[in-house]
């Protein structure tokens, strides 16, 4: 556990290194969405899968861009975030992860994990997988309601039990997205997963993205997020693996105490995105707005446009709002997540002032 | 699930000796590093005791922050 003193000192640290990163941005994280196709339908899906088509890059395309991110950016220290629609729904997914892996590129996977077994498991493994993260939000009933998916839970935790039982991935996570239905639920998914053999567990808050938009009832209250960051907090404290994901300055209570690191929106300074289609942004889950699409794979050079058109999201949102340019934590918050900023009305669409500190 | 590094479990068990966990709609609560001396300790008149190399509080640098993207999988390089 870290002082107050040393937040406070680490996160001016922390506000000079973003500075520096927003003139050398080092890309560290990569992530293809391989489709936009998906054999669930969640009903918070920030993708809107199964709304949008799915228009996809062949693996020729994918070959030649591997090639060239190797060649003007090298493997080490880069890691490829395969994510979806279900990336496993593609007939030529082993052959373009075993052509990355050829390169040297470290991988890792978002699934749903209902397509896999112990063949696919070890097809997994064998072409270069080192982690995944699978998504279980709420004990059976609750995640097959949420996920519109009759054995979903099931087929899930067999996919997960096969990949620990096939074993050689460096982390097998855990993923649940929390919100005011489920939110009960913590304690006895604590006690499922405690008794598996994962790396770890993250448990995210409900963004107000893609089809969760359309829910309200899921939204979560002041109270729900308190007990979640406390739940999360404890567990830490008693040496459990379990984390809140990247999203959202949390305030000097809960910074660093419920993740392992400070509040960074990464879009655009660690990490770039290529959708199904080749579009170039920096996160998959921010809004897909024109000004926010710097280009696209099939006509656009990644490179020039990860050194030279990412401004976009290399400044402070706060700038843009009242509000938060008058907020006294600014200068850690920046504005929040690029994900969750409401472009049309330039402020947060999720803001922890007055919730949380 | 596997265990996080022993140390959480020390902290743990000096914060609960403490019993500084602070309630949910409490005051912000503080508490030392159990690894680190007290800030108390170190003014200008009174300064502890001078440290080792290896008993010198952790320095944070944000370079090394393992940071995770939204829904992606855990990063890891080799």
């Amino acid at each position: 556990m870290i002082n107050s003193a040393k937040k406070a000192e680490d996160m001016k640290k922390l506000a000079a290194y973003r500075k520096i990163l927003r003139e050398k941005p080092v890309l560290r994280n990569l992530f293809l969405e391989l489709t936009l196709r998906c054999n669930q339908n969640c009903i918070h899906c920030g993708s809107r899968c199964g709304e949008v088509g799915s228009e996809e890059l062949t693996f020729e395309q994918y070959r030649v861009f591997l090639d060239k991110i190797k060649k003007d950016f090298g493997t080490e220290k880069k890691m490829l975030c395969i994510t979806g629609g279900e990336p496993l729904l593609r007939t030529d997914f082993y052959e373009i992860m075993e052509y990355a892996n050829s390169l040297g590129f470290n991988w890792g996977m978002t699934s749903n994990a209902t397509l896999i077994d112990d063949k696919a498991a070890e097809k997994l493994r064998n072409c270069g997988m080192k982690t995944i993260s699978v998504s279980i939000d709420g004990l059976e009933n609750t995640h097959n309601t949420l996920r519109r998916s009759k054995n979903g839970y099931e087929r899930a935790m067999n996919g997960i039990n096969a990949l620990i039982r096939n074993g050689g991935f460096k982390s097998i996570q855990v993923t649940t997205v929390v919100n005011h239905n489920n939110i009960h639920e913590l304690e006895e998914l604590y006690a499922i997963f405690d008794k598996m053999d994962i790396d770890s567990w993250r448990i995210l808050n409900i963004e107000p993205i893609g089809r969760a938009l359309d829910h309200n009832e899921l939204t979560m209250t002041k109270e729900d997020y308190t007990y979640m960051f406390d739940f999360i907090r404890e567990k830490r404290i008693a040496g459990e693996p379990v984390t809140y994901g990247c999203s959202h300055y949390l305030g000097r209570r809960y910074e660093r105490e419920v993740r392992d690191w400070y509040f960074l929106c990464n879009a655009g300074i660690y990490t770039a995105s290529i959708a199904a289609n080749g579009d170039i942004l920096a996160c998959l889950d921010i809004e897909r707005r024109p000004e926010l699409i710097q280009g696209n794979i099939l006509h656009d050079n990644f490179t020039d446009i990860w050194l030279n058109r990412f401004r976009v999201y290399r400044r402070d949102l706060y700038e843009s709002n009242e509000r938060c340019g008058n907020c006294s934590e600014k200068k850690f918050c920046t504005g929040g997540s690029y994900h969750s900023w409401n472009f049309d009305r330039n402020e947060p669409m999720v803001c922890f002032k007055d919730v949380l500190f | 699930m596997k265990k996080r590094k022993k140390t959480a479990l020390v902290a743990a068990a000096f914060i609960a000796s403490m019993n500084l966990n602070g309630c949910a709609y409490g005051p912000e609560p503080y508490y030392e590093d159990p690894e680190t001396p007290s800030a108390t300790e170190v003014t200008s008149e009174n300064k502890v005791q001078e440290t080792t190399e290896s008993e010198k509080p952790e320095q944070y640098r944000p370079e090394d922050d393992i940071q995770v993207c939204v829904y992606g999988p855990p990063e890891y390089f080799e």
